[in-house]
């Protein structure tokens, strides 16, 4: 091999060659992933007085202030709020729905998968869109109610419904997806164990709860940490649903949302910085519970 | 991978233990769950069907309309309002060019990288790998102001390019490749090697080929993603003819007409191309997106 590699031309050398293909991936990893996030850390102790001027050192001043700033303490709230929200819904019922379509006494149980799945196609803004206006004055909600002789509600006007429209829209996106998620857990047990708990007297729910569940914690274990990480970044509905100002009250403000309040509306970049710095621990220490409970790369064996 | 549990697979009946019960209540319970879920069904259905007759309705009629859930009249009032007073279809042109170009890029840079993952040892190849694929566990909006001031310096903003680049190299591509190479046959790269192929050789004419689908898999996810992005081409893109379908939409939204035909109406074309994938596609929609688990909302 050395002797070969000698005589070869540069580009085909062995220690060469695997460094070309990485070329292009890491030269753009570096450029726009590596270094902004080193980055992002070092303009969260800055301030800038304007796009083009450099960041000046201000220690931990933007974190201090974030401490006592009452949107940001708002935009956690909301966050927090809409993460239980869409964990207490797309976790259970989903997995209620899969192991029922799995059971085989529902007939044409693929048909009612797929159907559950095309929310999905729709982009988020897409969604969010068209529940927005289900729920106004030329939608059907209120005309529902209106039947059902309750009064109609100002949905999306009052601040009040913020957070359950965004768990309800995610709700209507996801179901589907999570069932396809479980779904794949519950084809991994094996089916001698139903079998071995039939024989034992245990009922459907029975061997549900005893055989189906604790057989189903890891792939529970990943949606959960999935839809956390993409919950605490929520910033797609409420922008759409309450505009560019979170709402009345800043009652659609999530930290997503006020990050990009405070770097693109008041171009305070050194703040936001600070603010998606706080997110990305946020998110980085789910990411690592998930480590320990579930093995990131449990995948590689 | 794990591909094989997903998408079309046939029913299996995992619960045998209705066989013990009475065929009476047996039937009943049936009967209640198929009845169920054809409800449930229908509620998520439901927007799309309101948005499809809503579409449809002449704009004064929507409101008086609103409770009325059959196709009470047809028109193309909307699309035509829609086309001729934004520039939708260059929305639309705008949402392709990125969709499809940031899909190509991403699907070349993370196959060939992921080759050298695969089939090379050299040194530092472990550290690499996981330093990127730990840089996966960061979420996107960490990044977002940084990236954009690099986007500014360069010049690059409001440029498709702008939009593209920067998120080009996706960890996950890269894991994925990685993993689908892995399970490509030594023997046949060996064999190209007796034959005397140059290394460049072997990737063309033997890894290539067999990697179509795997590529083709995270191509659909990739472009999905793009085409349904708001919040990054919302920031780079500045002007309303450089706009994709998702940010010429949202911008529908804060002005002051109202434009409830228009927006559904751009809304229900903005999702046609989806449901084209889907339908054909589909295995690889289902298998894609549940092996990544994570589809990001940028």
């Amino acid at each position: 091999m050395t002797l070969r590699s000698a005589k070869t031309p540069f580009l085909h050398r062995p220690s060469v060659v695997p460094w070309v293909f990485l070329a292009p991936f890491l030269l753009l990893f570096l450029t726009f992933s590596l270094y902004p996030i080193l980055n992002a850390f070092y303009l969260s102790v800055s301030q800038m007085e304007s796009i083009t001027s450099l960041p000046q050192f201000v220690g931990l001043a933007n974190y201090a202030k974030l401490w006592n700033d009452p949107s940001f303490w708002k935009a956690l709230n909301n966050t927090i709020l809409y993460t239980v929200g869409v964990l207490l819904t797309l976790i259970p019922i989903p997995l209620i729905y899969a192991a029922l379509l799995q059971s085989g006494w529902v007939k044409g149980a693929h048909s009612y998968r797929l159907i559950l799945f095309t929310p999905l196609l729709t982009s988020l803004v897409v969604a969010t869109i068209v529940f927005r206006y289900m729920l106004g004055p030329e939608g059907f909600i209120n005309a529902i109610l209106n039947f059902l002789n309750l009064p109609p509600q100002r949905w999306v006007e009052v601040g009040t419904y913020a957070m359950p429209i965004c768990v309800l829209i995610a709700f209507w996106r996801w179901t589907g997806m999570n069932i396809v998620y479980f779904q794949s857990g519950l084809n991994n047990i094996p089916k001698e164990l139903f079998e071995a708990a039939a024989l034992d007297g245990a009922s459907g729910l029975q061997s549900f709860y005893f055989v189906t569940l604790p057989l189903l914690k890891p792939i529970v274990i990943f949606v959960v940490t999935i839809s956390l990480i993409g919950s605490l970044q929520v910033i797609v509905e409420p922008y759409i649903l309450y505009g560019a100002m979170a709402g009345p009250g800043e009652s659609a403000l999530t930290m997503m949302f006020y990050l990009y309040m405070v770097a693109f509306q008041r171009l305070n970049f050194g703040y936001a910085a600070a603010i998606g710095v706080v997110l990305a621990i946020l998110i980085m220490a789910v990411s690592l519970v998930q480590f320990r409970f579930f093995g990131f790369f449990s995948q590689e064996e | 991978m794990q591909e094989a549990t997903t998408a079309s697979h046939p029913e299996t009946n995992n619960l045998p233990t209705l066989a013990g019960q009475r065929g009476g209540s047996a039937r009943r319970t049936k009967l209640l769950l198929s009845a169920f879920f054809l409800g449930v069904a229908l509620i998520h259905i439901l927007p799309f069907y309101w948005m499809t007759i809503s579409a449809v309705r002449p704009p004064e009629r929507i409101i008086a309309d609103a409770g009325n859930f059959l196709p009470t009249s047809f028109t193309l009032q909307n699309f035509q309002t829609l086309l001729a007073s934004n520039p939708y279809m260059q929305w639309y042109i705008n949402s392709i060019i990125l969709a499809v170009s940031f899909a190509a890029l991403s699907v070349t840079v993370c196959t060939l990288a992921g080759y050298a993952l695969a089939l090379y040892k050299f040194r530092g190849r472990e550290e690499l790998f996981f330093a990127v694929l730990g840089s996966q566990m960061i979420p996107f909006y960490l990044v977002l102001v940084p990236l954009f001031l690099i986007i500014v310096r360069t010049g690059l903003i409001n440029q498709y390019i702008g939009v593209v680049l920067p998120i080009v190299a996706q960890p996950f591509g890269l894991f994925y490749m990685r993993q689908y190479i892995r399970g490509i046959s030594r023997e046949l790269i060996d064999a190209g090697r007796v034959d005397g192929a140059s290394e460049y050789g072997i990737f063309g004419s033997i890894v290539l080929p067999l990697c179509k689908p795997g590529m083709s898999a995270i191509f659909i996810l990739f472009s999905i993603d793009m085409w349904n992005s708001l919040i990054w081409p919302l920031i780079v893109m500045r002007e309303e003819v450089k706009f994709p379908l998702s940010v010429g939409l949202a911008g529908m939204i804060s002005t002051y007409r109202s434009l409830f035909g228009e927006l559904i109406a751009g809304s229900l074309l903005a999702t046609v191309p989806m449901i084209l994938l889907f339908l054909i596609f589909q295995r690889q929609f289902l298998t894609g997106m549940s092996v990544t688990g994570v589809i990001v909302e940028k």
